[in-house]
């Protein structure tokens, strides 16, 4: 029965954050983003990113050139599709990696306790003491070879998984928590169940989702830090495209030609407004909103 | 103050770890730390003198505390592309990137307030939705994208909507001048990578001050503030806003580690010549000591940032003060 | 009886308030009269969930906006607050009406030091300087029987007690010598030990002050000696209404009977069958066809399930009631017979109940009873 002492709440449903139609544009958006980077080198409107045509030089949008040329009289939206390859891949590769890292420490540390988890999760607050993009730019410098300008797509994915781990073992550590002194585990426990069986069967089922829906939102986060590395040149390198190099390289030509910097800003602005829009949802669905980084 | 002792305690804990951490990475390098100073086109001969020059035989902890000496005292080394000592090359470039981050800080906090405020006092009402929504989209644009667009409307003349100019010439759109030099130019060369720098901010802040404030204004003692009469201007500012504002206080430091790292790119973008641009400069030439010493006063300063904010934290709040008299 | 009228102080006439919520709109309040006068306290007594903070919150106008409508007619002092803007409400609260919390918890502004909140209607409404005002809340603080006075205007709120933060929202509450006060079960979050002592200094400066107070509470025990008139309200509506003295000695609706059954009394055996009463109120947003105490009433009888009963006076003056079948009433004691014949298990509860009161023989005047109050913490009514 609804108490009707109590005042009704003044917080409302933000418009467009429910399962409706937004977050279904964000993940027809996705779809079609993932499905042009997976597919580039196959579908035949996708050209050769690295092609010169002399007569689309600094061209704004044509029939041949969707979305136009670029200093080079490269095609533009070619060089968007395979700059999205590489932060895709960047993206969910580093998820992938610092979920799978992170998750394992933040598990372990949750369940164990003790003094086990206060010295990983200090060595995760060092981590966290560096403020990240300096942290990812001093980790790809050490990573790399010396003599190699910038980094490479292994370094790169490497440097930017490193990150990611902190946070998400954070989480991680905070749901292991809530579950690992519920009953069912204490049952488990009670008869006998290894620790492993344990964290496996009991623990995980309950940890992974909530993680899984919060990955979404870390692969934007991703994007956005390699975005922040490849305009500075410290991504995987020119003339690979990447969503950060086109942004730099157009940068000098805003007055002449500002199509070749502004058509990769929108495209990964609407990327990851989709990530965010979709993630957001997925995270509400399963309310991990108190696990916030 | 047995509180404060503690946390200055664990503050210096932190500083030790992070310095130790810095200092391994350097010795670790490829190489060791004799090409880290040298570079790469070093000769044994030169290798071989400096070794000996630095104690580079001795143990690793021995050299840390002669290290830690050294750069307590302000000796940070010496950068073998500028030749010039790192501690001057640090000192040269941190006031631009400390302005650039104050007034970003400031800007994004100016904003952020009023607007969550005033979206909090109204909650689901139309300028909440717009400024909800709009704070959503804010939070998916990264700087730099923020930064190029920035520039494109307002530093190279913008574009024409249906023959309506929209933005202009209005500001440089790279290049730093000292407030001593000439204060307008410098407020005009600083606005640009300021607000690039704050708009992601503002919308983090005002997210999360919309949020406290409306749960605030749920609690009883704004019901009795409401019964005693209070205008509604007295009722946010004075009994909601107070209360709200401890998480945003905690929030805003943390978060100047998202601005260091935002300094980093924005400074590149608009070629202030802060610290950030020294980093990525030294990246490029392999300039190790100044990448490490650049990390080590950024990781410094980031940690101290924080223990102040801890600490005014528990100055501000009257009912945190109390628990650690 | 003269023909000059006699100047009401609070007239409400056909007050409902309903909220909209996710299981429909709820009509919390549903068609309330009331009217009070100058200098007298009413009391509004119902178990928590019947609408009497809503009532109260709709007296005042204090309730959101959002998602609330209010109908019907308020007038203070000869003036409609009806459809008066939040803003032109400023003008009324805390020097017209005011009202004291439930919660002293959670009442005070945990940030702001309590001088500050005190001297902050002075100032905003009478006018007064800085000192001026700070002279006047220290005097406040006196009057309220707050020891160190002068030190507790430079504290926060968590420095002191319940109970001595309950004597500051009174004192808070009375700073602008309101002319109604409200105070909405001001005890109940409090220890038992110091509810008497805030329900007569509260008592004790209202009379002073010359100001009417509606003091809301669940229990009837708290109103008895402190109120003029009482008013018992069940499911957002008024079923009983009586100057206090007439309401215990000719209660008439099976609601007030059951609500004096739950007050514990020094007569009461020690262990007694605790009447709190079965059940729950309904669901305002469904509420029952006909009497909407009926399911839980030991004396309803078919026509009381199909027929809401009106509110008719009795004929002793002042008292009004809505039931078909009255307590001491011929019909009621023949519903009831009929309904313990039948079995009907709130009827059988009753007579149960009755039987173990008699069975006491002596008084029983040391006993404490333990059984605590049905306290409803947090819980508004």
């Amino acid at each position: 029965m609804p108490d009707p002492g109590a005042e009704p709440s003044a917080e409302p449903v933000v418009p467009g954050r429910g399962p409706g139609w937004a977050f279904w544009i964000a993940v027809g958006w996705l779809a079609v983003i993932v499905g042009l980077s997976l597919l580039a080198p196959w579908i035949p409107f996708v050209k050769d990113p690295s092609a010169l045509d002399p007569n689309a030089l600094r061209d704004g949008p044509s029939a041949a050139h969707w979305l136009g040329g670029d200093d080079g009289g490269r095609d533009l939206f070619s060089r968007i599709v395979w700059g999205g390859r590489v932060s895709l891949f960047i993206g969910v590769a580093s998820v992938a990696a610092g979920m799978a890292v992170g998750g394992f420490v933040g598990v372990t540390a949750g369940y164990f306790r003790g003094g086990y988890e206060r010295v990983v999760m200090s060595a995760m607050d060092v981590m966290l003491a560096f403020p990240a993009l300096v942290l990812a730019l001093a980790l790809v410098t050490f990573l790399s070879d010396p003599g190699e300008q910038g980094g490479s797509l292994f370094t790169v994915t490497l440097a930017v998984s490193i990150l990611a781990v902190p946070a998400l073992a954070r989480i991680t550590r905070a749901a292991t928590l809530t579950f690992a002194q519920r009953e069912f585990v204490t049952a488990a426990r009670a008869q006998g169940a290894t620790h492993r069986r344990v964290i496996v069967r009991e623990i995980l089922p309950n940890v992974v989702p909530p993680m899984a829906s919060f990955s979404l939102l870390a692969v934007a986060v991703v994007i956005v830090a390699e975005g922040a590395l490849s305009y500075l040149g410290l991504s995987v390198q020119a003339p690979q495209p990447t969503w950060g190099n086109l942004i730099a390289q157009g940068r000098p030509q805003l007055d002449v030609a500002p199509h070749i910097a502004l058509f990769p800003c929108a495209v990964m602005f609407v990327t990851l407004l989709a990530l965010n829009l979709a993630g957001d949802t997925l995270r509400a669905r399963f309310d991990v909103r108190e696990l916030r980084l | 103050m047995h509180q404060l002792r503690r946390k200055l305690a664990h503050l210096v804990g932190v500083l030790l770890v992070v310095s130790f951490l810095t200092f391994l990475l350097v010795n670790l390098l490829p190489g060791g730390p004799e090409r880290a100073i040298l570079g790469t086109n070093a000769t044994p001969d030169a290798v071989a003198e400096l070794r000996a020059d630095l104690h580079l035989d001795d143990p690793i902890p021995v050299r840390y505390t002669r290290w830690l000496g050294d750069a307590l005292s302000g000796d940070l080394g010496q950068s073998y592309t500028q030749q010039a000592p790192v501690a001057t090359l640090l000192a040269d470039r941190l006031p631009v990137s400390l302005t650039l981050m104050l007034y970003a800080q400031v800007l994004a906090l100016g904003v952020a307030i009023p607007l969550g405020i005033l979206a909090a006092a109204r909650a689901g009402g139309w300028f909440d939705r717009l400024a909800s929504t709009t704070a959503f989209g804010l939070l998916s644009l990264p700087n730099f994208i923020v930064a190029v667009v920035l520039v494109f409307l307002f530093s190279v003349g913008g574009l024409s909507v249906f023959g309506v100019n929209v933005g202009g010439y209005f500001f440089p759109a790279t290049g730093y001048v000292s407030f001593a030099d000439s204060p307008p130019d410098h407020f005009r060369a600083m606005f640009l990578p300021s607000l690039a720098l704050a708009a992601g901010q503002i919308a983090v802040y005002m997210r999360l001050l919309r949020s406290d404030m409306i749960a605030t204004l749920q609690e009883d003692f704004i019901g009795m503030a409401r019964a005693k009469g209070m205008p509604t201007r007295t009722i946010l500012l004075r009994h909601a806003l107070k209360p709200s504002s401890f998480s945003l206080l905690t929030v805003a430091g943390i978060n100047v580690g998202a601005l260091i790292g935002g300094a980093v790119i924005i400074e590149s973008i608009f070629v202030l010549g802060g610290v950030g641009d020294l980093l990525v400069r030294s990246i490029f030439t392999r300039d190790y000591l100044v990448i490490l010493s650049t990390v080590l006063v950024i990781a410094v300063g980031f940690v101290v940032v924080n223990f102040l904010v801890d600490t005014l934290y528990s100055v501000l709040d009257p009912r945190i003060r109390d628990q650690h008299a | 009886m003269t023909p000059a009228r006699v100047p009401l102080l609070l007239e409400v006439e056909g007050l409902a308030t309903t909220f909209d919520s996710a299981a429909g709109s709820v009509r919390a309040v549903d068609g309330v009269w009331l009217s009070l006068r100058h200098r007298t306290a009413l009391g509004i007594v119902g178990e928590s969930g019947c609408g009497k903070t809503v009532l109260a919150r709709s007296i005042m106008n204090l309730l959101p906006r959002r998602g609330v409508h209010r109908e019907g007619r308020v007038r203070l002092d000869g003036r409609d607050l009806t459809g008066l803007s939040a803003r032109e409400m400023t003008g009324v609260w805390g020097v017209d009406m005011a009202m004291v919390f439930q919660d002293p918890m959670t009442s005070l502004n945990p940030v702001v030091r309590i001088g500050r909140q005190i001297t902050e209607s002075l100032r905003f409404h009478l006018g007064m300087s800085k000192s001026e005002a700070e002279a006047e809340a220290l005097r406040l603080l006196q009057s309220v029987r707050i020891p160190e006075p002068e030190r507790r205007l430079r504290e926060y709120p968590h420095q002191l007690s319940g109970g001595m933060r309950q004597r500051v929202t009174i004192a808070i509450a009375i700073a602008c010598a309101p002319k109604l006060l409200f105070a909405d079960e001001p005890t109940t979050a409090l220890d038992v030990t110091v509810q008497a002592q805030i329900l007569d200094l509260l008592d004790d400066r209202r009379r002073e002050l010359g100001t009417a107070m509606v003091l809301v509470t669940h229990d009837l025990g708290v109103v008895a000696g402190r109120t003029d008139e009482i008013a018992v309200m069940y499911a957002g509506q008024i079923v009983e209404q009586a100057p206090t003295p007439v309401l215990f000695a000719e209660m008439r609706m099976p609601y007030t009977e059951a609500l004096l059954r739950s007050v514990p009394r020094l007569t009461d055996p020690p262990h007694a069958r605790r009447s709190t009463i079965p059940g729950r109120p309904p669901d305002l947003a469904h509420p029952p066809a006909g009497c909407r105490f009926a399911p839980r009433c030991a004396y309803a009888q078919e026509r009381c399930r199909t027929e809401a009963p009106p509110l008719l006076p009795s004929g002793i003056p002042g008292h009004r009631f809505a039931c078909w079948y009255p307590v001491g009433s011929t019909e009621g004691m023949t519903a009831l017979a009929r309904n313990v014949k039948d079995a009907w298990p709130p009827a059988l509860d009753l007579v149960a109940e009755d039987r173990d009161r008699r069975r006491a023989t002596a008084p029983v005047g040391l006993e404490i009873n333990f059984e605590a109050e049905p306290t409803p913490k947090g819980v508004r009514g």
